[in-house]
């Protein structure tokens, strides 16, 4: 792994010297979260023991620059930024002046700035290192990622496989909003992939991926009810070390009447005890060489984890009252059109869509999404 | 599972002798047959997922980390 991120580094640096940037594509979205509900985690409620509102309005301003350096050598850079207003954690110190974790999330401008540089090897030979960087008021987070692709039988089949590693910095709160000190984690995330082209007009991809996280993994403000002495809440315990797998089956089935069918199925398990199932479906179609249409379907269902509870008591040593570490049923339906502006310029696609995403907990999510850009 | 997982297997492994000219890729080329998302759509699923369900992860991502929603 060391040897193949020096030699890309060295590449790039050789490449940089002597090559141009080309660019290849610019794209622009924007995408606003909305969403409505309530969870144990939360203290937004008019009783201490209660449920409390999960309300929470995101908007996100996203930008990706695709530049060709070369022959061989492409970087693909998004940019993202996240302004967030959450109930939830403005709540969490209602009875005095606001702190800091309070104003982060009256309005929490979040920005994230992730570049992936791939290199040609060969014609079936590609490697890449992946940096990013992402700023909260009080959150800090680095990655760093390499990957290695092989393509062969003529291209119809490509293996592939990829390690990332994140570093997380932040700062600890109690459930009262007080600053009690700064807090770490680590996630190590290894993924294999294998994509075949079974024939004309179908492909499929299957990979497997392993995680494992250390250190502190709760956002460290989130509370669980208490059944102690009296009615109160105490901050969630988890444990400090999680291993997680996937594995994801995906195919793409070209249609007769123009249109193509895809589909995917994900397995999901972890020492946490949450064993999870996702099937998608998406349904697409073209109307004209210049639109097609896109309508999908999502499921996924999981068990809660083994220490969930909604009323603990003082003496337990690992309690989440996180509804998203609960057990429940969720559906996303959505829809997406696709046009293409040639008159605009060369290349030049405006993407329109919208999804709801709702659960047996009744979260729920609106999702409208808008994109636009051009490929060169 | 155990068995999805096999058929899966075996679909790819006695597949991969079968190799489609590159004349005939074309419908493949179509942006409707990628199976994978373009960047910004993938950060706008983590996005959606990954900070509400507890299964996130696998699927050439990180669970966790790189976000204070987590």
């Amino acid at each position: 792994v060391k040897r193949l991120a020096l030699a890309l580094l060295f590449v790039s640096s050789t490449a940089a010297a002597e090559d141009g940037l080309q660019l290849k594509a610019v794209e622009t979205g924007l995408t606003a979260f909305e969403q409505r509900g309530v969870g144990y985690q939360s203290q937004a409620s008019s009783t201490v023991l209660g449920p409390g509102s999960e309300r929470l309005i995101v908007f996100e301003p996203q930008l990706l620059v695709r530049a060709r350096q070369g022959e061989r050598l492409e970087h693909s850079v998004l940019t993202t930024l996240d302004i967030v207003t959450a109930a939830s954690p403005n709540a969490v110190d209602r009875l005095r002046k606001p702190d800091a974790i309070s104003n982060a999330s009256k309005t929490n401008q979040a920005g994230a700035i992730d570049w992936t540089a791939s290199y040609a090897f060969s014609p079936h030979v590609n490697g890449a290192l992946r940096n990013g960087v992402h700023l909260e008021e009080n959150f800090r987070s680095l990655w760093n990622g390499i990957g290695a692709s092989y393509s062969f039988a003529e291209d119809a089949a490509t293996a592939s496989a990829s390690l990332q590693q994140i570093h997380d910095w932040f700062d600890r709160f109690d459930v009262t909003g007080v600053r009690v000190g700064r807090a770490t984690r680590t996630t190590t995330s290894g993924n294999a992939g294998f994509t075949q082209i079974l024939g004309p007009e179908t492909v499929v991809h299957a990979s497997y991926g392993l995680t494992t996280q250390t250190g502190e993994l709760s956002n460290t403000w989130n509370s669980v009810p208490l059944n102690g002495y009296g009615e109160e809440r105490e901050g969630e315990l988890l444990p400090r070390q999680r291993v997680r797998h996937a594995l994801v089956g995906r195919f793409a089935q070209w249609l007769p009447w123009t249109g193509a069918l895809k589909g995917s199925y994900r397995f999901y398990a972890d020492d946490w005890g949450v064993v999870a199932h996702t099937l998608e479906a998406q349904l697409l179609q073209r109307f004209s060489p210049l639109v097609y249409a896109r309508a999908s379907y999502r499921f996924h269902t999981q068990t809660a984890v083994d220490f969930f509870t909604t009323l603990a008591t003082p003496e337990t040593t690992f309690r989440t009252a996180d509804s998203d570490l609960a057990s429940f049923e969720a559906h996303t339906i959505g829809g997406k059109i696709s046009v293409d502006v040639p008159s605009l310029f060369e290349g030049s696609h405006l993407d329109l869509g919208y999804e709801r995403y709702f659960r047996t907990d009744h979260v729920r999510v609106n999702v409208v999404l808008w994109q636009a850009g051009a490929r060169f | 599972v155990v068995r999805l997982a096999l058929l899966l297997f075996f679909a790819l492994t006695l597949s991969s002798c079968v190799t489609v000219p590159q004349n005939r890729r074309a419908k493949l080329a179509d942006p409707m047959m990628s199976v994978s998302d373009d960047p910004i759509e993938t950060y706008r699923k983590q996005k959606l997922y990954n900070s509400r369900e507890g299964a996130a992860g696998g699927d050439g991502v990180a669970s966790g980390g790189g976000c204070g929603c987590q």
